[in-house]
């Protein structure tokens, strides 16, 4: 290996390797003293962090021999969490310069989970107490499952309570696979803290609202995979959500729910589909999950990106109207941004067909000057996919650059259900639109003045290919474009069209449009 | 100085091997050290980078390029605490492509990051340089890293004995 025979980490300076040691678990870093003579001096005390991991043991058993010697890690597990929490206490005392980042994290064995829970918690609750923490700007709580997967949701949910805590110079918090940070008292401050992230958590929701009042310059906040519950005996099923510092929000497969209370003394759980959003300083927004009804209110001025995708999660009956509704709805809170991706698992939904509707549902997007659209169609019948287009070419007046990413999952479908043998209609239709197509240019503002570049991704077809149909329209049409990059799966297609590129651009020269180019697109 | 595109302020960086790149000042900026430079204005003409050579610098640069805020049209997203969320996950996958190197790749990095005080290169070149030595006893460290030890047995025995539990 190359430089394989000197020791470059040994040959750092001191500064560099404190640098590197900031992000050592606490043992490894404590270790390293007896590495050389080189390593003499206590490099990890000044190293700024104290990132504590238990169960290390039994991370490693679980990647070599899963479900070996259970009895015995376990056992392990619990007599050397002691040790290192006391390490960790002593490094936190020792330590010759303030640690400004703690890490805590377990690696818990499979079963047991009461146990773990508990034993976790007094661990953080030692740590934490610590008078160093004070100064601590940057804390992460995780707890991994070693074998679990990352969408395991509710695997190990162990409460932190922030309340007696004196964070003020906390910058940075973070925690996995906890049952979030509980703030009961509404006089914590946190002043300091920028960035609040929670993944995998279970969180309630006025705990959370509590955590991002006490926190005035809280920038970006990002909930991933966090259950939201409402303990409250309410019967709205609409929720508020207040973030005024926050820029950047992200709520990425999160589930709100309540928990109503009935007169007859029993409760049931109802999933929240309405969550009206309170972030007036919003710059970035990002969304995934299934389609509901979400308003931002008062609507931010200053958005820069906005990324959207809806998939379904769990069953819920189909209602072609409401999610079209809903749907344009969601985006209407955007008309602002400048960027914005788009995806969406079913076309079918979403595509806007008559006119009357499209008057009414369809937003302006005043300011968008980059679009990334991707979407499936499950039908062979493409009325959808173009529909969809032709409406977000409505939308967007000043768009400068489109990206499009079409799949098209019906083939499987096919041949699965060839003996269903129900056939889609709709030619007709197809036929129609697709002369809609053709002659679109008066009707789109962004292609008579500002479209320039095009990014198609597409499966190629033998007959009627979608994709090849749209870089048709697209040179035909749009009089300022400068470029289409294709990625078609077939790599000669550039090639191919070379010569209908050069009898485009001919034509174009005639009506005064620019001539363009047709490149590969390299994912 | 160079302009280019819409007003954007290109800089001239140079390697000591005589490779010249020319990059946008806001990319050139992801580095404090070039940062000052200019806020100094002593950036009129190149600037002379040492010590770091053509290979590396251009990937160097590449990570800038990926990692200064996209928009660009407003300098208040600039805090340091606060990448671009939505772009966040891409990045991350973007950056565990990139740090694919081999070591002394890694190690040119880490100088090179340090040199030029780039908080994030520096974070991910520190992040992976630990996770490839986690996870080992202290002898697997060693080999791994080619570190002698130079330690006498019974000075070994003391050091190990300061910190048990670091050694269990």
């Amino acid at each position: 290996m190359a430089g394989g025979c000197v020791d470059r980490l040994s040959s750092l300076p001191n500064d560099l390797l404190r640098r590197i040691l900031h992000f050592a678990p606490l043992k490894e870093a404590a270790s390293t003293t007896a590495l050389s003579r080189r390593w003499r001096e206590p490099l990890w005390l000044s190293s700024g962090a104290v990132n504590l991991e238990t169960g290390v043991v039994e991370k490693k058993k679980h990647r070599r021999q899963q479900g070996h010697e259970q009895d015995n890690a376990h056992a392990r597990f619990f007599s050397g969490s002691d040790d290192m929490v006391s390490a960790a206490t002593g490094a936190l005392d020792a330590a010759t310069v303030p640690v400004t980042r703690l890490t805590l994290i377990t690696w818990y064995p499979v079963s047991d989970h009461y146990e773990v829970v508990s034993s976790y918690k007094d661990m953080v609750e030692v740590v934490l107490s610590n008078r160093a923490t004070r100064r601590v700007e940057e804390l992460l709580l995780t707890a991994k499952d070693p074998s679990g997967s990352p969408y395991d949701r509710w695997v190990f949910n162990c409460t932190v309570t922030l309340d007696s805590l004196q964070l003020v110079a906390l910058r940075i918090l973070e925690l996995t696979n906890c049952s979030g940070v509980l703030v009961y008292h509404t006089e914590a401050v946190l002043p300091r803290l920028s960035s609040l992230r929670l993944s995998h958590c279970t969180q309630q929701l006025g705990s959370l609202q509590r955590v991002i009042d006490a926190a005035p310059s809280l920038a970006a906040v990002r909930l991933e995979y966090v259950f939201i519950t409402h303990e409250e005996a309410i019967e709205a099923t609409w929720r508020h959500f207040r973030c005024p510092a926050t820029t950047v929000l992200v709520l990425d497969s999160c589930k709100w729910e309540v928990t109503i209370g009935h007169r007859h003394g029993w409760f049931f759980k109802k999933t929240v589909y309405r969550l009206k959003i309170d972030a007036m300083r919003l710059r970035r927004f990002s969304y995934k999950g299934p389609l509901r009804s979400y308003s931002f209110s008062p609507q931010p001025l200053e958005f820069e990106q906005v990324d959207l995708e809806f998939f379904e999660q769990g069953y819920r009956v189909k209602d072609p109207n409401r999610d079209l509704e809903t749907f344009w709805k969601f985006t209407r809170n955007f008309t602002g941004t400048k960027e914005m991706r788009l995806s969406v698992n079913h076309l079918e939904d979403i595509a806007v067909l008559s006119e009357a509707r499209q008057i009414e549902l369809l937003p302006a997007f005043g300011r968008l000057e980059r679009l990334e659209f991707q979407g499936a169609h499950w039908t062979k019948d493409k009325t959808a996919a173009v529909t969809t287009i032709l409406n977000l070419l409505h939308c967007c007046p000043v768009l400068i650059t489109l990206r499009i990413n079409l799949t098209a999952k019906y083939e499987e479908e096919d041949a699965s259900n060839k003996q269903g043998g129900h056939k889609q209609k709709g030619t007709t239709r197809k036929e129609i639109l697709m002369a809609a197509m053709v002659g679109p240019r008066y009707l789109f503002q962004c292609l008579q003045s500002s479209l320039r570049r095009v990014d198609l991704q597409f499966q190629l077809e033998k007959k009627d290919c979608l994709g090849v149909k749209l870089i048709k329209t697209f040179a035909e049409n749009a009089m300022f474009l400068k470029e289409i990059l294709i990625d078609s799966g077939d790599e000669k297609l550039c090639e191919h069209m070379k010569p209908r590129i050069a009898k485009w651009n001919s034509s174009r020269k005639e009506l005064g449009a620019t001539s363009f180019v047709l490149l590969p697109l390299k994912r | 100085m160079a302009t280019r595109e819409a007003g954007k302020k290109m800089i001239m960086l140079k390697s000591p091997d005589g490779m010249e790149f020319e990059v946008e000042e806001a990319v050139a900026m992801e580095s404090q050290t070039i940062r000052k430079m200019i806020e100094d204005d002593c950036a009129d003409t190149a600037i002379l980078i040492p010590n770091i050579n053509s290979k590396i610098l251009s990937r160097v640069i590449e990570y800038c390029n990926k990692h200064v805020p996209t928009t660009g049209a407003t300098g208040a997203a600039a805090s340091d605490t606060v990448a671009p969320a939505a772009l966040a996950e891409d990045l991350k996958i973007w950056d565990a492509e990139f740090i694919k190197v081999n070591r002394a790749t890694r190690f040119d990095l880490i100088q090179a990051a340090s040199y030029l005080n780039i908080k994030g290169l520096l974070d991910l070149t520190s992040q992976t340089t630990i996770d490839t030595i986690s996870d080992n006893s202290l002898e697997e460290i060693r080999s791994f890293l080619s570190t002698k030890n130079d330690y006498l047995p019974e000075e070994e025995q003391t050091i190990r004995r300061e910190n048990q539990w670091a050694f269990q």
